[in-house]
Order: structure tokens, then C-alpha cells, then sequence
């Protein structure tokens, strides 16, 4: 049931501590390779459901050849980053 | 007054945990599912339920065998303790942006003085409802909460219809809302107390209100005058935010199997004086009186307690003084729980030593060794040291350990 993917991203860290997600790279259930450069950052969030922080970052990514909308989210306690959905 | 108050705690959390993180789309909390403590054995003990799996008779701290009955098609979760202290130390976290003086009851419910706050949030349900709407939409799960001018009269509220609602109670609304429930709705009233009260023909909380003090005095002692002055929604007890100091800690532990010899018994007792001289020690603490309760297979309780000739947070010290008690009071008759308390507590530590015996040398290093011993399981786990006794043993070297403290919601620090 789990849909959440964890991936393994490229990022940059800001001077001010921002962090935007570059690259992400992962398996999917299917054992298929997903890869994605991300083109744009949409929106930011930070969210903290039944007390786990995270960052929602929304973006518009090239995605296998095709250009995605999705939601990567990265765990601050555990430093890690999943592929939370794929909106189109 | 808000009593605020998690709607099936552990499986909510669990749920959106697993909605809002791991991303899956089926909501545990529409579905006949529980918490079960110890995987899914069959001896396995529910320990939260959906409302859905409610309706179908499961209750909480059944066996899981009985509730499978009840409902074959039952989903079953592992609990995560480390998801719900976080939880719930970000439910505590929030209620603070509402208010300065919040105290937390337990693992999933807290009191909040909203007293002075009308200017920010309008009227009591109106604040409620911002409150609500704040906890479901930052934290991702569903509380009641319980509106009145005291303490008690919020509780018994908030445990009104479930889930996600707010529910008032102030006193002119105890002859409509309060009085024609029964009398165990009411707070501190257990299965014991109430058949007492029904041997006095005593069935809701109004025949309670109505009924002689003097009586229910003879009755019930002391108890029977706060249970009327509950049943008529007095409660003068103010909000403490900081948890009150420890009277005493204790530990006890159920065991799988038996125990029959005293060798084993030890054992569980060493396990035990792992653990409470842990705690005693990180809180500063040292203990003057040991207790070692006992419960047979047949459910007979027993318990001993002796003065020490000082205070100690030394774990040999408290073991075997814990043996010596133990070995008085038990006849042989094979145990299924075994429990140590250290009272009599002070912030210091005192002995009196004999000048030409070695014993004063001998309690410092066993100081200093237990002290080398927290270090090491604080850094690196609390199995990352253990006694060679507890190898080949059946009992756990530190009996959970400090994260009992953190399961129960005891450890309030956040």
C-alpha cells in the first residue's frame, strides 16, 4: 500500500539554509529506474503531520522524457527524501 | 476550561502516519482496525480501535483472539512509540500557541486554561473549533474537545460524542447533559465503585448528585464526598502545567511463563533494579524504601517493603535488598508478575558506614560503575552493555527499560 518513494536527490544548499532539490533518482516497486531533473520549484511547504517535520517541495520536472508536476518531501529527522506523488 | 482529547490515539497517529509520510491512500481510521501490541499472536492485547471496529464489539485490552471473532476481517497495525511520543509532544507544542498553562494527563489528553483568551479567539466553542480545525489541519488527526469551567466537567465533555467534535458542559447544562448518564461515565468511577454504588440503588450520575453525602461517606469513604461533589460538577482543581515531582518509582513486569524457582525470580528482580536505579539516577534521586510486590498465577497479591539503613540509587544496593524482601515474603507458589517501588525519596544520598569496614570504598565504586554504565547505554543503546547473567536467561536485561517511560506518556519532557 505504501506509495511514497524513497529517492536519493541532488540538492543545493542555500547561505540561508533553503534547500532546492536539483535531481532524484530511484527504483520503483516495479524495479524500473526513475530519474528527474527538476525544471522548476512551484511551491513550499513545511508540514510537521503527527509531529514528523518535513518540506513539501512541488515542482515541474523532466521526468523518464515527459515533463511532470510532483511532490518530493524531505524528512528532517531522518534526512531523507521521498517521491510523495506524482500529481500529472 | 478545554480538555482536549486524541480520537483513538495510537491508531490515528498510526494512520496518518502512514496517509501523510508514507503516502498509501487508505485511511486506517475507516476500517475495522487495531493496535495490537506484540505482533499478531493470538495473546496479543488491543491496544486502540477504530471507531468502525467498535461498532463491531472490540474493545480495548481485549486478546486479539476475542476480537478476531468479533470482527474475521479485522486490519491489524504494529504500534510505533516513537511515532506517538512525537505526536504527541507536537499536540502539546500547539496547544501552547493557545495557551501559556496547558497540562498534559496522559499520552493523548490535556487540559487548557483558556482563562483571559476571548480577545484572540472569540467565544469558548468558537476558540474550540479554531483549536480543532488546527490540530486536523497542521498535525493530520482528530481530536475532541470538551469546553466547561472546570476540569472535570470538560473531561467527562470531551468524552461526548466522537469523533472530531467539540462539546460544552458548564454547570447550568449538568441537569440536561450530566445527570442522565450512568454513574460510570463518571471521573475516577470504576467497575468496583460502581457495584457499590448499585448496592445502594445508585444507577446515573443525578441519583449520585441527589444522594446523602453522609451515606455515601459510610459507604465509600473519602471518596464518596468527591464523587458527589463530581457528580454535581464541582471541581476546584486548577491547571498544573509542570508535572507534579515523583513520589516514588516503580516498575513491574508480567511475564510470559511461570516463575517457580527463586534463581529466576532474582533474575526478573535484577531486571527490574536495572531499570529503576537508571531512573533514579538520571533524575537525581536516591531511594530509602524498597517494596517488591507479588501476583500469583492464581491472581493472589502479596507485597513487603523494608527501610533502608540509608538511601541508595546504586542498582546492587537496590537488588539485593530487593532479594532479601523477596525471599521473606514468597511461599513458592509460582508467580506471573513480580514489581519493585523505591519511595522515601530524597535528593541525596546518605549511609551510615563503619569507619574500619570497607563498605564506604565499596559503594563508591559501584557508584561510579553504574555511572560508566548510563553512559554507555545513553550513548550507544540501552542493550549495548548487559550483565553475563542475562545471556542465557529468560528475563530482559533492563525489563523495556527507559522507554517504558516514554510508551505510557510518563516522560511529559518535550
Amino acid at each position: 500500500m505504501q506509495s511514497s518513494l524513497p529517492v536519493a536527490v541532488i540538492s543545493a544548499n542555500a547561505v540561508d539554509g533553503n534547500i532546492r532539490p536539483i535531481r532524484f533518482h530511484g527504483e520503483n516497486p516495479g524495479q524500473q529506474i526513475i530519474r528527474g531533473d527538476i525544471e522548476r520549484i512551484l511551491d513550499v511547504n513545511e508540514l510537521c503531520y503527527v509531529g514528523v517535520h518535513m518540506f513539501s517541495y512541488l515542482c515541474s520536472a523532466q521526468m523518464n522524457g515527459k515533463r511532470r508536476v510532483l511532490e518530493l518531501r524531505y524528512l528532517v529527522r531522518e534526512h531523507r527524501w521521498v517521491l510523495f506523488r506524482v500529481v500529472n | 476550561m478545554f480538555h482536549v482529547d486524541v480520537n483513538s490515539a495510537f491508531l490515528s497517529w498510526s494512520a496518518a502516519y502512514r496517509m501523510h509520510v508514507l503516502g498509501e491512500q487508505i485511511d486506517l481510521r475507516l476500517l475495522p482496525a487495531v493496535v495490537v501490541a506484540c505482533g499478531s499472536s493470538r495473546h496479543s492485547i488491543i491496544l486502540a480501535k477504530s471507531l468502525l471496529a467498535g461498532k463491531h464489539g472490540v474493545q480495548t485490552g481485549e486478546p486479539l483472539f476475542l476480537a478476531l471473532e468479533k470482527c474475521p476481517e479485522l486490519r491489524l497495525v504494529e504500534p510505533d512509540y516513537a511515532l506517538y511520543t512525537e505526536a504527541s509532544r507536537s499536540l502539546i507544542r500547539l496547544l501552547h500557541r493557545f495557551s501559556p498553562t496547558v497540562e498534559q494527563f496522559s499520552i493523548d489528553e490535556a487540559w487548557v486554561d483558556m482563562s483571559g483568551t476571548h480577545g484572540l479567539y472569540g467565544y469558548p466553542v468558537q476558540a474550540a473549533e479554531t483549536m480543532r480545525s488546527c490540530i486536523a489541519r497542521e498535525l493530520g488527526f482528530t481530536v475532541n474537545i470538551g469546553v466547561s469551567s472546570n476540569k472535570l466537567l470538560a473531561k467527562i465533555a470531551g468524552d461526548f460524542q466522537k469523533p472530531n467534535r467539540v462539546h460544552t458542559l458548564f454547570p447550568e447544562e449538568v441537569q440536561e447533559k450530566l445527570w442522565p448518564l450512568p454513574v460510570r461515565n463518571l471521573f475516577f468511577v470504576g467497575r468496583a465503585t460502581e457495584k457499590r454504588l448499585r448496592l445502594l440503588g445508585i444507577v446515573t450520575i443525578g441519583q449520585l448528585a441527589a444522594a446523602d453525602p453522609a451515606l455515601l461517606q459510610k459507604s465509600l469513604g473519602r471518596q464518596g464526598i468527591t464523587l458527589w461533589q463530581y457528580a454535581n460538577g464541582r471541581d476546584s482543581e486548577p491547571v498544573c502545567p509542570a508535572a507534579p515531582e515523583n513520589k516514588g518509582y516503580g516498575k513491574s513486569i508480567t511475564t510470559a511463563y511461570n516463575i517457580s524457582d527463586r534463581r529466576a525470580a532474582h533474575q526478573v528482580l535484577l531486571s527490574l533494579c536495572e531499570t529503576l536505579g537508571m531512573r533514579l539516577r538520571q533524575d537525581k534521586k536516591y531511594g530509602g524504601c524498597i517494596t517488591v510486590q507479588l501476583r500469583s498465577v492464581r491472581f493472589r497479591d502479596t507485597s513487603h517493603q523494608r527501610q533502608l539503613p540509608g538511601t541508595t540509587d546504586v542498582t546492587k544496593e537496590l537488588y539485593q535488598a530487593a532479594c532479601a524482601i523477596f525471599d521473606e515474603v514468597w511461599d513458592g507458589e509460582p508467580l506471573r508478575q513480580i514489581g519493585v517501588q523505591v519511595t522515601r525519596l530524597s535528593g541525596e544520598r546518605y549511609s551510615q558506614f563503619d569507619l574500619f569496614c570497607p563498605e564506604l570504598e565499596r559503594a563508591e565504586r559501584l557508584a561510579r560503575l553504574d555511572k560508566a554504565v548510563d553512559t554507555l547505554r545513553s550513548r550507544y543503546g540501552e542493550e549495548s552493555v548487559r550483565r553475563a547473567c542475562f545471556l542465557r536467561g529468560s528475563a530482559g536485561a533492563m525489563s523495556d527499560g527507559l522507554s517504558a517511560g516514554r510508551r505510557t506518556g510518563a516522560d511529559k519532557s518535550f
